[in-house]
Formats: structure tokens, sequence, C-alpha cells
């Protein structure tokens, strides 16, 4: 990778950082799930800037071995290991939400029958 | 409550911004002898206090959580009430309230759910011949697992009795929910059947026969039958639970 092109990725991996620490401060990303981010923006901007000791890492794991391929695997997984963790806290967010939802259409019926009983106007 | 002596039917009727024909599809209720819940499903529009304007009582979702959730909400309360029988009938105006009596004569037999088919009676129903060769398809898959006759696994017309309901309310599947709820249900112990019925053109809502619903629909009925199977134990399991308790 050429000079200017590792500065232009490693700009943008510290823009994307404070980008995240910006987004925390705001509470808009809970610290928890900033983990994922921190990690793979610092593995993507190791790998830039230790382009040349990566990929002499990968040769060393075998003649037939190609750096590229290898770390488009290991990229590919990464993303699919942390889509399958974000799903998987989605789906059960999802499953809270619906219990909290109908339980809190539930009491406001009883809430409104009670009153009604009572005479009182209705919230 | 219904009339005494009698057993308590709740006509449950899931609505997600229908306020623009919602007066038309609960008229026909209004006289009718059954309970009704109309469950707004987090409607942006008038449609719940429309319903409440109408003399209907209305549970309200604070949001959206699809057709799955809301049926379920009303299965929650018909289980808290105590109510007998169940019938999900449709918001948009497809389900004719004339059907309602059908469904409660089929329970009388012993059964624990009954669908109204639109397939039942030859010729009866029409729809896009993707759309009704894939729904033949997984009413015979269905029809396979369960080892009972279903001829429309994705009616979504049905009524239930106090077993179904119980279950329903704890267990429904909010995802894909006709499908999966029948298999499950069956698993439960539940005994199925089907009467015939006429629908109406719907008086609101999209038609889900677009192509983005037409590869939607195969694949989430794949997975339903999936998830069905996989809890196939644990349900089997409760309701053995049950009737040795």
């Amino acid at each position: 990778m050429n000079f200017q092109l590792k500065i232009m990725v490693i700009a943008f991996g510290v823009a994307l950082l404070l980008l995240l620490a910006r987004l925390i401060r705001r509470g808009r990303i809970r610290p928890e799930y900033s983990l994922f981010w921190l990690i793979g923006l610092g593995g993507a901007t190791a790998m830039v800037t230790l382009d040349r000791a990566v990929f002499a890492l990968c040769r060393a794991l075998g003649p037939d071995v190609n750096p590229f391929g290898l770390l488009s695997m290991g990229a590919t997984l990464f993303l699919a290991a942390t889509c399958l963790h974000l799903t998987m806290r989605v789906s059960l967010l999802k499953d809270q939400s619906c219990l909290l939802d109908q339980k809190a259409a539930h009491l406001e019926a009883a809430l409104k029958d009670l009153q009604s009983r009572a005479g009182q106007p209705a919230p | 409550m219904s009339e005494p002596g009698m057993r308590s039917v709740l006509v449950i009727v899931p609505v997600f911004n229908e306020a623009a024909h919602l007066a038309q599809v609960l008229e026909p209720l209004r006289d009718e002898p059954w309970d009704v819940l109309v469950v707004d499903d987090g409607s942006s529009d008038e449609s719940a206090d429309l319903a409440e304007g109408l003399g209907f009582r209305v549970l309200r979702l604070p949001f959206n959580l699809g057709i799955g959730g809301a049926v379920q909400a009303g299965f929650q309360h018909a289980a808290t009430r105590g109510y007998d029988v169940a019938v999900q009938y449709d918001g948009d105006g497809q389900h004719r309230v004339e059907h309602v009596g059908d469904l409660l004569a089929k329970m009388d037999e012993g059964f624990d759910v009954v669908i109204g088919s639109r397939f039942l009676a030859r010729g009866g129903y029409t729809s896009t011949f993707p759309r009704t060769l894939g729904i033949k398809l997984f009413s015979w898959t269905c029809s396979r697992i369960v080892g009972t006759e279903i001829t429309d696994c994705t009616s979504g017309f049905r009524a239930l009795g106090r077993r179904a309901i119980e279950f329903c309310a704890r267990y429904y599947p909010v995802d894909f929910p006709d499908m999966e709820a029948l298999l499950l249900l069956s698993f439960h112990g539940c005994r199925i059947a089907e009467v015939s019925v006429d629908m109406n053109p719907r008086v609101s809502g999209r038609s889900s026969t677009n192509w983005v619903k037409s590869l939607y629909y195969p694949l989430s009925n794949v997975i339903a039958i999936y998830s069905a199977l996989s809890k196939r134990d644990f349900v089997r399991s409760l309701g053995r639970r049950r009737t040795t308790a």
C-alpha cells in the first residue's frame, strides 16, 4: 500500500474514532457496543499501518497462502460474527420490548377500568 | 362478558392505521352477543379513539408490534379475563361476521382450534397463482406434520378454545404467527378443524401479493416450520404437564 493511501486510511480511522467518542459522550451509543468498533477499528488501522509485517506473517503460514484472501476471509468472519451478535441482541431487545408494550397496554386498560368504576375521567 | 349461562366469547380485532374503514369493519360486530376487543397496534391515526367512540373496548399498544404481538395481547386479555373462546378477526374487513357463528358451532364438536378456510369449498377463493400454490403447498406440509387435513394454514380467521388461549397468551409466535402457531398448538395437543368461509376483498391496507412478499412468504413459512419443529419437544412437554395436572 502506498504512503498516501496509508495516511488516508489512518486519517479515516482517527476520524471514526473521534466520531465514536462523540457518540458515546452524547449517549447515542452504549459504551458496551463501542467495544466492537474499537476492536474493529484498531484491528483495521493496525493492519494498514503494519501491512508489510501482516503480509509477511500470512506468507509465513505456508507457500500456498494468499495474504489478500486470508485477510479478506478474516475481515468477513469478523463482520459476520459482529452481525450475528448484534442480531442476537436485537432479538432479545425485541422480545423484551414486545413484553413491555403488551404489559403497558394491559395496565393502561386496567387503570381505565378502575377509573371508570370509581367515576373518574380516564387520563 | 357475554350472556350469562353461555360460553364467553371474545372477538379480537387487531388494527393498525385503519381509521378510514374501521367503522365499516366494526359496525357488523356491534349487535352480536360476543365481547369485542380492538387491539390498536400503535396506530398513528385515530383508529383507537374511533373504536372507543363506537363503544368498543380498546387495548392500546404504545408502539407497533406487528400482527403477532397485537393478537397475542388479545389472547393475554382473553386468558386473564377467563374467556372460553377467542376469535381472531382481521381489522382490514376481510372477515365476515356471519362466519364467526360457523367457527363457534364447530368448536362445539370438541375442537380446540377452528380455522376459517378459504379453500375448503372448491372455487371459493381466488388469488394469484403463485400465492394460491404457495398456500396449498404449505397447507399440505402443515397437514402432514399435524396429522389433520388443513387446507388454509395462513388464514387469520380462527377460533381458539380455553386451552389454546392459555397457550397463545404465553407462547404465541409473534414473528411469523399464522403457520407456526398452528403447528405449536397441534404439538400442544390441541384438536384442530376447519370450516369453509368466504372472505371479502380487503377494505383497507395493502395487498400482500407484491413480488417482495412473494419471496418473503415462502421463506418465512420455511423458517416458521423449522422454528415450530425445534420447539416441538418443549411444547409437547407443556401439554403433558397440563394433562397430568
